[in-house]
């Protein structure tokens, strides 16, 4: 199959013209030294010293079966996979016809989060963003990439970047050490409604035992216990008052799937019912705030025993306008644009899948 | 639903301690003195679970009087539940007497006065030595139906360290349960500690979710056919989601444990159930009738009323939701099999 034959077919299976906007794109380093130039000299030796150094907690358990990445996503000629600009080309946007992508560079999901040396990494890797990636393709974007656990020095970076244009969201990490509605965490909500960019939560960061009942021992629990991290944020976003003070913030959250989040919302609205006077802070029905406050990300897509339980699921979540197209190029878990929103969810709901959504969110047309 | 003679299994009943002293009767004489010189009252999980202000939960005062008044009287029997907090308790040998002493009340106070009355034994599930003393000490009274585990936990309990008790509890014919609440000293969400009773009690669905995919990864269900699972008052609108979300990541990594033959949803549906209150459902009919579907088996449920627990709505709501086959299952087939009930009341009328 020659490329030209592969993209008429890739592109006939997507509805045609539609064009698609893929929101988890992971690029990355080229080589560990590919940060140097933008990093002051005085970080260099920490950057040397980084290898082993992370978020906090350490990742036991974390145990891939075959590595996180495509094993196609190397590039020829050398690098880590994500680095290489035409390879991107290739193997995304021009085969999928991916006309927006944003960019988050994993790298920095696995580095320190707090501290003075994680807020100069963070500030290296947007300028890294913005000079090889940015401006080297009008179809991508990126994240601000932040210290997570280090709310003032992330929101002076996101007040940095936030008026390049491009720059279409903050990615906070899903690890935190304090759930997201701890008040440690508003200087960056403050600074994200300042700039008018929603928050995305990313797999990364912090590493800590799972949803409450400790350690896990398999690779399998883990990826598995990934999700448990978005219904703990939801609700601590929620209870801890963090719409109510900021209420135009919108949080996107990436890579956690979706199907949990009907039977969240069942539970939340009844607890509210009937126990809410232990939170001072909660004015109104959990669900609605979910509906006005979330998103979605697609990939990894929620696979159901009977494909009618994905329709049957994105009803009772009944967020349609909430939910955006990701590939999580170049992971092995690569969702691809052509075969992951089943024809079956309708033209309509594919299209704002595929791109509507993200136009919403992310105003493109503006930017 | 009304019956004349009820037939239905309560699956999920609580009781309570009254106070330490009521205790005595069943604890060696250090305790007692050591236990009143030093003003105990009870084991930390008890109120950090069932707190005293909470209008659902609070689990105060339960009389065997209150209970056949208000369990008995629509039930052919009941399933009690004392959760005693002992897992918050960091004493070896305290904590295991204390266990010790709630299963000997549990037998004189509530099973010796009631034959329609049955039990889920306490242990200490963080003291594996104790808890399978325990267990080989209850095992062989036929009205303690199953072991209590709280779903907060230092570890998932598919661990190595827990694998007695699993033993235990299937050399013995009991199913073990695992119910809402708990108190250890890790934190009660991968993100750390949430804020409030209120955001633990709406997360507590995603620690059941920790514990199945440990159970299935550890191979428990492999080693123990027989073996059932019972989730108590944590509801189960949330189970095919998992199900599917489990399925999925298996089939990526399932080389990693060669011994798990089949798909995590297949032993979930042979060796979980979930009792039916409270029910975190949709407030559309049709919506609660698709996840119904999507359980993909009628014997998961089992009728709960979860008393004295007082939630915004009964388990008859639900029941009215199900087809007439899948709500006798409900109300007393699931919980015949999943217990061997039969097995046992022959056993206790002999």
């Amino acid at each position: 199959v020659t490329v030209a034959t592969a993209q008429a077919r890739d592109s006939e299976r997507l509805d045609a013209g539609v064009g698609v906007t893929d929101c988890d794109v992971h690029n990355g380093l080229k080589t560990r030294d590919a940060l140097l130039p933008y990093l002051p000299q005085r970080w260099h030796r920490q950057y040397e010293m980084l290898p082993g150094r992370g978020p906090g907690g350490v990742a036991i358990g974390a145990r891939p079966m075959v590595g996180i990445f495509r094993k196609d996503s190397k590039p020829p000629g050398g690098g880590a996979p994500g680095s290489d600009l035409d390879l991107l080309r290739e193997q995304l946007l021009d085969r999928f016809d991916v006309r927006r992508a944003i960019l988050s560079p994993l790298d920095m999901l696995g580095w320190p989060q707090a501290g003075e040396f994680a807020h100069a990494l963070a500030v290296a890797t947007n300028d890294w963003l913005a000079v090889e990636w940015l401006d080297q393709d009008r179809r991508l974007y990126a994240s601000i990439m932040v210290p997570t656990d280090d709310a003032l020095r992330a929101a002076e970076e996101i007040r940095r970047v936030g008026a390049d244009s491009r720059f279409v969201q903050i990615l906070m990490t899903t690890g935190t050490k304090d759930p997201m509605g701890h008040a440690r965490f508003w200087p960056i909500y403050e600074a994200a409604e300042e700039v008018g960019l929603p928050v995305a939560m990313h797999v990364g960061g912090f590493t800590g035992t799972l949803s409450g009942a400790g350690w896990v021992n398999t690779f399998f629990e883990r990826h598995v216990g990934w999700a448990y991290y978005y219904p703990a944020q939801v609700i601590s976003l929620i209870a801890g008052g963090v719409f109510n003070r900021f209420p135009s913030l919108q949080i996107v959250m990436e890579e956690g799937g979706m199907a949990w989040m009907p039977a969240l919302m069942w539970r939340f609205d009844r607890a509210w019912e009937e126990m809410r006077e232990d939170v001072a802070e909660l004015v109104e029905r959990p669900s609605a705030t979910i509906r006005n406050h979330f998103w979605f990300t697609t990939q990894p897509m929620d696979e159901p025993e009977k494909p009618q339980y994905l329709a049957e699921m994105l009803e009772q979540l009944d967020m349609d306008g909430r939910v955006m197209f990701a590939s999580d190029y170049p992971h092995w878990d690569f969702d691809p644009p052509d075969r992951v929103i089943p024809k079956t969810l309708g033209a309509e709901l594919r299209r704002k899948i595929y791109r509507g959504n993200a136009e919403t969110l992310y105003r493109f047309a503006e930017r | 639903v009304t019956e004349a003679t009820p037939s239905r299994i309560d699956c999920d009943v609580n009781c309570d301690v009254p106070s330490r002293e009521a205790l005595d009767p069943y604890l060696p004489e250090h305790w007692r003195a050591y236990l009143k010189e030093t003003e105990y009252r009870e084991p930390p999980g008890i109120s950090y679970t069932y707190p005293s202000w909470s209008k659902p939960l609070a689990t105060r005062g339960v009389t065997l009087e209150r209970i056949q008044q208000d369990v008995l009287s629509g039930a052919a029997a009941a399933i009690l539940g004392c959760y005693y907090g002992l897992e918050s308790e960091t004493h070896p040998y305290l904590a295991r007497d204390l266990a010790t002493a709630v299963n000997d009340w549990l037998r004189a106070e509530w099973l010796d006065r009631d034959d329609r009355l049955l039990a889920s034994a306490v242990v200490t599930p963080q003291f594996t030595d104790s808890a399978v003393a325990e267990i080989e000490r209850i095992g062989s009274d036929r009205r303690f139906v199953q072991v209590l585990l709280p779903a907060r936990a230092w570890d998932p309990y598919g661990h190595q360290r827990y694998l007695p008790i699993w033993e235990a509890a299937a050399r013995h014919g009991l199913a073990v349960a695992i119910t809402f609440g708990g108190a250890v000293g890790s934190p009660s969400s991968p993100v750390g500690w949430l804020g409030s009773h209120f955001e633990e009690y709406v997360y507590a669905s995603q620690v059941f979710q920790t514990h199945l995919a440990s159970l299935i990864a550890a191979g428990i269900f492999d080693r123990f056919p027989d073996l059932k699972v019972v989730v108590l008052e944590s509801g189960w609108t949330w189970l095919p989601a998992c199900l599917w979300r489990m399925d999925t990541e298996w089939k990526a990594a399932r080389r990693e444990t060669p011994w798990v033959k089949e798909l995590p949803s297949e032993y979930v549906r042979r060796h979980v159930r979930l009792t039916v209150q409270p029910t975190d459902a949709p407030a559309s009919p049709v919506a609660l009738a698709q996840v119904i579907e999507q359980l993909g088996s009628e014997e998961l449920l089992l009728y709960a009323s979860d008393y004295p627990h007082a939630y915004g709505s009964s388990p008859e709501e639900l029941l009215a939701h199900l087809g007439d086959g899948h709500a006798a299952n409900v109300l007393r087939e699931n919980a015949v099999r999943t217990y061997a009930l039969e097995q046992r009341l022959l056993a206790l009328a002999r």
